[in-house]
């Protein structure tokens, strides 16, 4: 929304350099590596008694519900005779209303202990039998896909389709998710690829990048991943390399913030 | 507008209710792999989410277990009127509430901040590595200090990147409430950033 105030951390943020710091400090957390896999476990375990427990609730639910209707026919018939006292229904109806309660109970309990048993929960996959939809999986699927107009899974007819209104939120938020997982994979083989290179391991650094270009041709960090290249030339000593790729970027994108950083190397020798 | 303890409040608003089709569509049911996508696309997100809104790290991994499995439950009752990161941040924000509330002698122990900055990116030298635990240290120690309802603020707006409106969602208020916190936030951050500065500067001085 354009009438938020700046972020402290945008280039046009209030903040000072220490309160930047502090900010940077919290911005970049990220979990230990491996919780996402071993968190995942621990879900999977649980959505099974998730499911189980949510088909016994609306199972219970509809059998209290038959119960309720029980008292109602009861009054209704009381009702025909006038001569009742009014607090003979009153009771009358309360004794009625604990039977249906604890019969509903019991008849709850017994549903749930057998859909615990036999409900059509959803099955727990392990991480042998069934591929993961991981970043990996789906990049990889990428990498070797014909051309969408060829093979279009139903992730990439919703997101084609995004804004269309009979797109399910389901379909939505599993396309988001799609874009997230790449975004997130290409992201972290460049951040590798760049720490490489500035170890020092070209090779690894090169490698690294090629992985990329295999498993996602196409990103939200093209840029990126071409001044990293250049990078990656220059540090080979292959200069004019560098340099012309230097030059067709900057005419390309004069205005991106690269742009600036690749002017040393446009007038490599 | 009034925060609901309903997690599918998240998903309402002033907007109109949709029409019968859309809630149909809503409610298509989700395959476990399915929903390992989404847990996988936004496991860090939820992750950080609860850190910054003041788990512990102790903590965190079983928060964000009962994020994902609040939100399995919920799905089919999200109609996709929101994001599904902001519908998630007011799981997270509800559940680090209730958290920070249920947990008022843990909130007191002292900041497990070295253990917060032993996951943030990997320093390259001593050196390093000792400054970002007390930068971390600090931060935790600010955001400690803030009342809730600003540190929920604040975060979703300079740490998650959230705007106004899409807060004013998540908490159920009202974006000019959102505003007033975060410039009360904002206020206090900064003051306790200066207070530190100049406390660090006399201990310098002193040594």
């Amino acid at each position: 929304m354009t009438d938020d105030p700046e972020r402290l951390l945008s280039s046009k943020g209030a903040a000072g350099a220490f309160e930047r710091e502090l900010l940077h400090s919290l911005r970049d957390l990220t979990p230990p590596a491996g919780a996402r896999d071993e968190g995942w476990q621990s879900v999977s375990r649980q959505l099974t008694f998730v499911g189980a427990a949510s088909l016994a609730a609306a199972a219970a639910t509809t059998t209290t519900a038959g119960a309720g209707t029980a008292p109602t026919v009861v009054t209704v018939a009381g009702g025909t005779k006038a001569a009742v006292g009014a607090s003979l229904k009153l009771a009358t109806w309360k004794i009625v209303v604990g039977l249906g309660v604890l019969g509903g109970s019991v008849s709850g309990a017994v549903l749930t202990l057998r859909s615990t048993q036999s409900a059509p929960v959803p099955p727990v996959i392990s991480d042998a039998s069934v591929q993961r939809p991981t970043a990996v999986a789906v990049s990889q699927q990428l990498a070797v896909a014909p051309a969408p107009s060829e093979q279009e899974t139903p992730l990439t007819k919703a997101m084609q389709t995004q804004g269309q209104d009979n797109v399910s939120p389901k379909r939505r938020v599993l396309a988001d998710a799609q874009r997230v997982d790449e975004l997130s994979l290409e992201s972290e083989l460049l951040v590798s690829a760049r720490s490489q290179l500035r170890a020092g391991n070209i090779g690894q650094a090169q490698a690294t990048l090629l992985q990329l270009t295999h498993r996602l041709p196409r990103g939200a960090l093209m840029q990126e991943r071409e001044v990293l290249q250049i990078e990656l030339l220059a540090a080979r000593g292959e200069h004019a390399s560098a340099a012309r790729r230097a030059r067709v970027f900057v005419t390309a994108h004069p205005n991106s913030p690269h742009s600036a950083k690749l002017a040393r190397f446009v007038n490599l020798p | 507008m009034v925060a609901s303890p309903d997690i599918a409040d998240v998903d309402s608003g002033t907007r109109p209710e949709p029409a019968a089709a859309q809630l149909e569509l809503a409610r298509e049911p989700w395959s476990e792999r399915e929903f390992r996508a989404l847990y996988d696309a936004h496991f860090k997100l939820v992750w950080c989410a609860l850190r910054r809104l003041g788990v512990r790290e102790a903590d965190v991994m079983d928060l964000t277990q009962k994020v994902f499995l609040t939100a399995y439950r919920k799905l089919e009752t999200f109609e996709g009127r929101a994001q599904i990161t902001t519908w998630l941040f007011g799981i997270c924000q509800r559940l680090a509430s209730d958290y920070r509330r249920s947990a008022p002698v843990r909130r007191e122990v002292a900041t497990d901040a070295a253990e917060l900055e032993g996951h943030t990116r990997a320093p390259e030298d001593a050196s390093v590595l000792l400054v970002a635990r007390q930068r971390a240290e600090l931060a935790e120690q600010i955001l400690n200090k803030l009342p809730e309802a600003q540190r929920s603020v604040f975060v979703l707006f300079e740490l998650e990147e959230l705007s106004g409106p899409e807060i004013a969602q998540v908490l159920g208020i009202s974006v000019g409430t959102v505003r007033s916190r975060l410039r009360l936030a904002r206020e206090m951050f900064a003051r306790e950033v200066k207070r530190l500065n100049a406390q660090a500067t006399i201990d310098a001085e002193g040594t």
